[in-house]
């Protein structure tokens, strides 16, 4: 098995092969580069445009054809501040109703992204007790978290406004956007955010006591 | 449109993309396929006569392409092969779209059907197809009565497209339905024409025994019953395959009953239209639910009693796996892995190890690992199967073993019970966020304003794999308790915070999770990126997903580190060598969960036969590309151990004491296994 390791920003990349389903019932072989990973999750009521969301940040929106089991669809390789990271984001779009499988979905989260639509207040209103539900689940007090009000292309339809928004992401002590995946507003700095985020608290993803050690062990 | 994605595209084997014609309301795709005709004398001989049939205008004469055959003169002139061409339609308005149902290939007339039929709600509504099929039809027949040329192969698929309509989804067209009213509406008028009069009848004949059938068979459903029964389970003496037999019986039929088309990203983004989709996802609710509320409700319930209700799930579980309901056996996983059971330490430890490791086993099936592939996989493999049978890796093939050996249903199921065909019941979930993607990706109209319909087709390989899922579900052969279905309707739901209220006040918060995220943590002197991976997986911060590929572990090794001691025992398969013993390259071994340095030490010494050695004069180090990693003498090796290294490409090196270099990459930790 080819390891081959490349220096990068103190980050090791390997190349690892794993075996992916293509199409039909094919088994193939992809070579993947991976740097640090990031596990994200989107959340929000059914309808706000999450999958949409992903669909845009992942590979563009004008896909000529979509395949949800080929790692291209929910796996992207992006540099934030100089650092190579995997985003893999995990969208349960179309199972919101399924509550029993929510705790697991966000246990293995890392960031989080709570979606609403500003056509749409109820979906605002749900917010509030997914929040509560991560943070339970997470037994933390606070999480990287994004607060995104999705389909401002939509203007005249608006509902939500920004200030509402933007109080609720106060009061939830995290950063506010409101985004278009239609209109490619907004869409990147969503994830860069929190990869950036999870590095405050704790460099590369790893837990806080780590990081001064980390410093001593690369100077 | 470069040539893999031409390939993806062709709609008929052996057919290659040629290009795409457009028209003011429509978009096609050419191909163009091969046809080899056998020849009709018994005497099997290659000849080859070139270009001189033709089978109609659609298609083009052979002569010039890719010919191999030698040419011999000499033989009676009979056509071998010839390349058809092939009109696929890529997008139209509603009318072309439904014309194009007629086409020359039989094969592409049929999907075209299916996948027109299995979609066109996402379009338009039964009263506009129903319209425009009637039109298109009347149209071609009317042209017979003016010009005295007919159209038949158009109006001949119209008909036929009718009828595999009332056919297919005859649920269009009962009564109180806008396809009800527009059949009668939009035929009778023209009930002179003897096809549309037959056509009439026949629906009306299958409706009237549809309405029968269903009248006949009683309404499935958990809340159908009245909770009062006469004769009562109790969750602790049910047998278990009887309760997983009962929930596949309640699966079956709503599965079977299940609208696919409802499941389309258009249609369920709205949630409403969509009753049998809704209904699945209430018994999914239902169940975890119930899951939940037996282990957390009892006040008075001891830590031992909880536990036994736990184990009595996997048990259920278990049965459920050889029934292959992975709908229900989602349901559990997910209830028992919910927050405020899993939080549940203390119950957990005094669930046999064993047993915690089918579980973990079980929830594996479900592993957000790779866009939830094992899962994809499984269903491919054992979707249509009569039984449970992994037949790909030998891993899988032990597993299941083992749950055989442990369920009591064995002996029923094998191999007094081998003949009895087994169906599969999916998780529904997966499919709805699969098409909910494909409806995001691509764009209902394109070109203008014109429909999409290779979106459609997309989305119809995923309706026809349900499709053929509920085709095998057929084969459960199980007969319904009424008791137990009043019975389990009867039990107690729990809401998410009362849920956790509750789990709080049998084991409270601090003493779980902050107390053991402290011992828990590592006390490393150095670092490197190697302690970062194993933090990867202990802290609980990140998500172990690497982890869950080595581990075979998910859910367990992630995250709650309160957990992780008792959650089952995972395996790794390291390479073990040793400088002492140089003519061995390496030998594999396993390393589990629980395994100390001097455990694997001996193990290592043993396979590489050192077994005399003292474990106590080595040191076990690994191998990395570019460095080694020391292990305190007493790590917890599974832990410790560096993943960034692809699976399979684990080494370790026994090396002897006097062997040792400096190198301070070791690390030190206490260990979670023996807190």
């Amino acid at each position: 098995m080819p390891v081959l390791p490349v220096r990068k920003g103190g980050v090791s990349l390997l190349i690892e092969i794993f075996l992916l389903r293509s199409g039909g019932s094919d088994r193939q072989t992809l070579v993947r580069s991976t740097g640090d990973r990031f596990y994200f999750r989107i959340l929000g009521s059914g309808g706000v445009g999450k999958s949409a969301l992903t669909v845009q940040f992942v590979q563009g929106i004008f896909v000529e054809k979509y395949d949800p089991t080929i790692e291209d669809s929910y796996r992207k390789q992006v540099e934030v501040d100089g650092q190579q990271c995997m985003l893999e984001i995990l969208d349960t779009a179309g199972t919101e109703q399924f509550t029993a499988m929510r705790d697991l979905y966000m246990k293995n989260g890392q960031g989080f992204v709570l979606v609403y639509s500003i056509t749409a207040q109820s979906t605002f209103n749900d917010l509030q007790d997914l929040r509560e539900q991560i943070l339970r689940v997470k037994d933390m007090d606070k999480v990287p978290m994004v607060l995104v009000g999705n389909k401002c292309d939509l203007e005249d339809e608006r509902v939500v406004g920004k200030d509402q928004g933007s109080n609720l992401a106060h009061q939830f002590g995290c950063t506010f956007l409101e985004t278009s995946a239609k209109a490619k507003i907004n869409v990147n700095d969503i994830f860069y955010d929190l990869v950036k985020q999870i590095n405050e608290i704790s460099p590369q993803g790893k837990p806080k006591g780590n990081h001064r050690k980390r410093i001593c062990a690369l100077l | 449109m470069d040539a893999d994605e031409s390939c993806s595209l062709a709609p008929v084997e052996n057919s290659r993309h040629w290009g795409e014609e457009k028209e003011s309301d429509a978009v096609w795709g050419i191909f163009l396929k091969k046809v080899r005709y056998q020849r009709p004398s018994s005497i099997v001989q290659i000849v080859q006569a070139r270009g001189n049939h033709s089978l109609g205008d659609k298609k083009v004469s052979s002569n010039g392409i890719d010919s191999d055959e030698p040419d011999d003169s000499g033989e009676i002139a009979h056509l071998m092969w010839e390349t058809v061409r092939l009109k696929v339609l890529r997008a139209g308005s509603l009318k072309k779209v439904i014309e194009a149902i007629a086409n020359d290939d039989t094969d592409i007339q049929a999907t075209h059907l299916s996948v027109f039929l299995a979609t066109y709600r996402t379009f338009a509504s039964p009263a506009e197809v129903m319209n425009e099929i009637i039109k298109i039809y009347r149209g071609s027949t009317d042209e017979f009565l003016s010009k005295g040329s007919t159209d038949e192969f158009l109006s001949k698929a119209m008909l036929d497209a009718l009828n595999v309509w009332l056919d297919t989804y005859p649920e269009d067209f009962e009564l109180g339905t806008e396809g009800f009213e527009c059949l009668h509406k939009t035929v009778l008028p023209f009930a002179q024409d003897e096809n549309l009069k037959s056509l009439l009848l026949k629906t009306q004949y299958k409706l009237r025994s549809r309405r029968k059938m269903k009248k006949a068979a009683s309404v499935h459903s958990l809340r159908a019953y009245s909770p009062v029964c006469i004769k009562t389970y109790s969750l602790p003496t049910i047998p278990e395959n009887h309760f997983a037999q009962q929930l596949t019986y309640c699966d079956k039929e709503l599965f079977l009953n299940l609208r696919v088309w409802e499941c389309l990203g258009g249609l369920w983004k709205r949630r409403c239209g969509c009753p049998t989709v809704a209904a699945t996802v209430e018994q999914f609710n239902a169940l975890s639910g119930r899951v939940v509320a037996t282990i957390l409700l009892d006040p008075a319930a001891s830590i031992q009693s909880r536990a036994k209700t736990l184990d009595k799930w996997i048990r259920i579980s278990q049965e459920l796996r050889l029934l292959k309901n992975f709908s229900s056996l989602k349901a559990i996983v997910s209830g028992l892995e919910s927050n405020p059971v899993f939080r549940l330490s203390k119950v957990w430890q005094l669930i046999a190890k064993d047993r915690l490791a089918i579980f973990s086993q079980l929830s594996q099936i479900f592993s957000e690992e790779n866009n939830r592939m094992a899962q994809r996989t499984l269903l491919e493999t054992e979707g249509t199967a009569k039984f449970p049978t992994p037949t790909k890796s030998p891993k899988e093939k032990r597993f299941l073993n083992r749950v055989l050996r442990s369920s009591q249903s064995t002996t029923k199921l094998f191999p007094a019970e081998i003949d009895t065909p087994n169906g599969t019941i999916p998780y529904l979930g997966t499919f709805l966020t699969d098409l909910t993607f494909i409806d995001s990706a691509l764009p209902d109209r394109v070109h203008g304003d014109l429909i999409n319909f290779e979106k459609r087709r997309k989305e119809f390989e995923i309706l026809a794999q349900l499709k053929l899922l509920q085709g095998s579900a057929k084969g459960y052969r199980l007969e319904e308790d009424p008791y137990f279905t009043g019975w389990f309707s009867a039990l107690v739901c729990l809401d998410d915070k009362s849920a956790y209220e509750l789990s709080l006040s049998i084991q409270p918060e601090r003493n779980v999770f902050k107390g053991h995220r402290k011992t828990d943590s590592f006390t490393s002197n150095s670092s490197s990126e190697n302690i970062d991976s194993v933090h990867q997986r202990k802290g609980s911060i990140p998500s172990s997903n690497e982890s869950s590929i080595l581990y075979g572990v998910t859910g367990s090794t992630g995250n709650s580190s309160g957990l992780s001691s008792n959650i089952p025992e995972s395996t790794v398969v390291v390479k073990v060598s040793s400088p002492s013993k140089g003519d061995v390259l390496y030998k594999s071994m396993m390393v589990g969960n629980s395994d100390h340095t001097p455990r694997v030490l001996a193990q290592a010494l043993e396979k590489l036969g050192l077994e005399d050695e003292d474990p106590r004069n080595y040191q076990l180090v690994q191998i990395l590309p570019h460095k080694e990693l020391k292990f305190p003498s007493n790590a917890n090796v599974f832990y410790a151990l560096d993943t960034s290294v692809p699976l399979g490409e684990i080494r370790l090196e026994c090396r002897p004491i006097y062997h040792l270099t400096n190198n301070n990459n070791s690390i030190s930790k206490h260990s979670t296994t023996s807190s």
